[in-house]
This record gives structure tokens, C-alpha cells and sequence, in this order.
């Protein structure tokens, strides 16, 4: 598949069909979802509060990206501008034709070619936007690989876990698996705790992994436990 | 910068990248399986590159950067050493 020289992905006939698919889908879903993210809005000034003005890494497991961009696209919930991580896989092109369609933009990274793929770690490196990343898109799942704490580290960012659960749904494609929710689903949001810097990789990697399960558990429990919190329509 | 001074610079930089020695970077095969060069030091070692030579490489010419020979290649593309 094609990519553009200005640095963006060019989703190419099937992603494109399956993404106007998708954002047909979560169109119709939003009206009826329910959004949980009780203490989601301190736990973001909590963050923003701590570390004033640094760059911020939000990452995430690949099978909530279409629940957090729904809840982060066009809502106001994440109160501040955002990219989001896209790779050239068939998965990540799709998710980049579901954001244009919900007005988040993305950042690319081109896997194919290592000299481009270079050029985008680059352009991540160096931006100072808020980078909105899936850890595990690329595998193993429910795992993150040593190059983003690097990628953090190197940037001098901070990276914080979110977390999204729904109650309804059904999965677009099984590898990676990638949930979208249905009609009248109840989605929970939870932000973890901040990764603070750690001279070992292989601490901070840990640590990370650990706080987005955390993450993952809280959204869970939240779900579990009813309705309180409900804030509506993303 | 003649050729043998840029391939020089590119060693050291990768050398200190991956704290490594400059003898093990020259005799690696492959940056990436000898030595565990990733994008986000392959990264680094260009941002030290193109402010060391105040030029932007041009990596669209190039396939891949997994040996010094690749990169200084990359230089040499780029134009910026003496004939």
C-alpha cells in the first residue's frame, strides 16, 4: 500500500470501506451510550496538575481504540489537543480512517519501510503534542515492547495508562482484536496512575505494564458496580 | 568531511548510541541483530548526525540502515562530502 511523503497514512480501497464501516457503526452506537468516567476528569487535572506543560504519552491495549476514540473524539473529555498513533498495518489504517472521521488527527508509523518508520519515530520524538499510543498493536497483546518506554524517555515525556471497558459489544476482527461497542453499551473510562522516570527500561517497562493493568481492573470494576458516575453521550 | 571522516563520525555516534566500542559497530553485520540497534536509536544517531553535518538526510532514497556502510551510503546521498 501507498504512503504519502508529507508523513500521513493513505488508508488505500479496503481500509477505507471498513473504516466509513466502523464510524457508521459507533455514529449509530453514541446516541445510546452510557459513559462512565466517574473521577476520570480529577484523575486528568491530577495529571496535568503534577507535570505542568510536559509532553504526555497516553497509552492503551490495541482492543480499546475504538471505545477511547470515541469517547475522545469529539467530546471535550480529553481536554487538550491529541494525536493518535497509527502503524501501516491493515488495523492501524483503519483506525486512521475512523479518526478522520471523528476529527482526531493521527500520527504515522510506517512499519514497511525502516527508513520512514525512522522518520516517524523522529517526528514522534520531537513533536510536543499529546500522543495518544496503542502499546501492544503489533504483539504480543496485553504486552508493551521496550522501544515506548524508550520513545517516552527519549522525549522526556510522562506516559499515563487509560483504560476503556463496555459492557455490549462485538469484536471488528479477531488479530488484533478490536472491540466496538453496541447499541445501549455502558463504557467505562479510567486513567491510571503516571509512569515516573526510572533509569531501568526494564522497570519502567514493567511499570508501565503494571499500571495499565490497574487501569484495566478499575474500568472494570466500575462497569461492575452500576451506574454511578454515568456522564452520557461521549 | 571526506568519506573516511564521515564513516568515522557515523561510528563513534553509534558507538556511543548503544555503548558499545567503535570495533564492535565496525566488524557488526547487521546494526539491528549484532548490536540491537532499534528505530528509537537509529533516530537518535540521525538527529546527531544531521547536526553534526548540518544537513538533512534524505531518507527516502535509502531501504534500509542496518550497517555503517548503509549509512555512510545515506551521507554520501545527501551530498555533503568533498569530491
Amino acid at each position: 500500500m501507498a504512503d504519502s511523503p508529507a508523513g500521513s497514512l493513505v488508508p488505500g480501497r479496503l481500509a477505507t470501506a471498513a473504516g466509513r464501516i466502523l464510524h457508521w457503526r459507533l455514529d449509530a452506537v453514541r446516541p445510546s451510550l452510557r459513559v462512565l468516567d466517574h473521577g476520570a476528569p480529577q484523575a486528568w487535572r491530577g495529571v496535568r496538575g503534577t507535570e505542568p506543560g510536559r509532553r504526555l504519552f497516553l497509552y492503551y491495549w490495541i482492543e480499546d481504540s475504538l471505545p477511547l476514540m470515541l469517547y475522545a473524539g469529539r467530546s471535550g473529555k480529553i481536554p487538550e489537543s491529541l494525536q493518535v498513533v497509527c502503524d501501516d498495518t491493515l488495523g492501524g489504517r483503519v483506525v486512521a480512517t475512523v479518526l478522520s472521521h471523528l476529527g482526531l488527527p493521527h500520527a504515522p508509523l510506517r512499519l514497511a519501510r525502516p527508513t520512514r518508520r525512522i522518520r516517524d519515530v523522529q517526528r514522534l520524538m520531537k513533536s510536543t503534542i499529546t500522543t495518544a499510543i496503542a502499546v501492544d498493536g503489533r504483539g504480543p497483546y496485553r504486552k508493551i515492547g521496550i522501544e515506548f518506554p524508550r520513545l517516552v524517555r527519549e522525549s522526556g515525556g510522562l506516559a499515563c495508562p487509560i483504560a476503556a471497558r463496555v459492557d455490549r459489544s462485538w469484536t471488528a476482527w479477531p488479530t488484533p482484536r478490536i472491540v466496538v461497542p453496541r447499541r445501549g453499551a455502558r463504557l467505562s473510562i479510567a486513567l491510571g496512575s503516571p509512569s515516573s522516570a526510572a533509569t531501568d527500561e526494564e522497570e519502567l517497562r514493567l511499570g508501565m505494564e503494571q499500571r495499565l493493568s490497574e487501569a484495566v481492573s478499575l474500568a472494570e470494576s466500575r462497569l461492575a458496580g452500576g451506574a454511578k458516575g454515568e456522564s452520557g453521550e461521549p | 568531511m571526506t568519506q573516511q571522516g564521515a564513516t568515522d563520525l557515523i561510528v563513534r555516534m553509534i558507538a556511543i548510541e548503544l555503548e558499545t566500542t567503535e570495533d564492535q559497530v565496525r566488524t557488526a553485520g547487521s546494526l539491528r541483530n549484532d548490536l540491537g540497534m532499534d528505530s528509537i536509536a537509529a533516530a537518535n544517531v540521525l538527529f546527531s548526525l544531521e547536526q553534526e553535518l548540518g544537513v538533512e538526510l534524505d531518507l527516502d532514497e535509502v531501504e534500509g540502515l542496518d550497517s555503517v556502510v548503509d549509512i555512510a551510503g545515506l551521507v554520501v546521498h545527501s551530498q555533503v562530502l568533498e569530491a
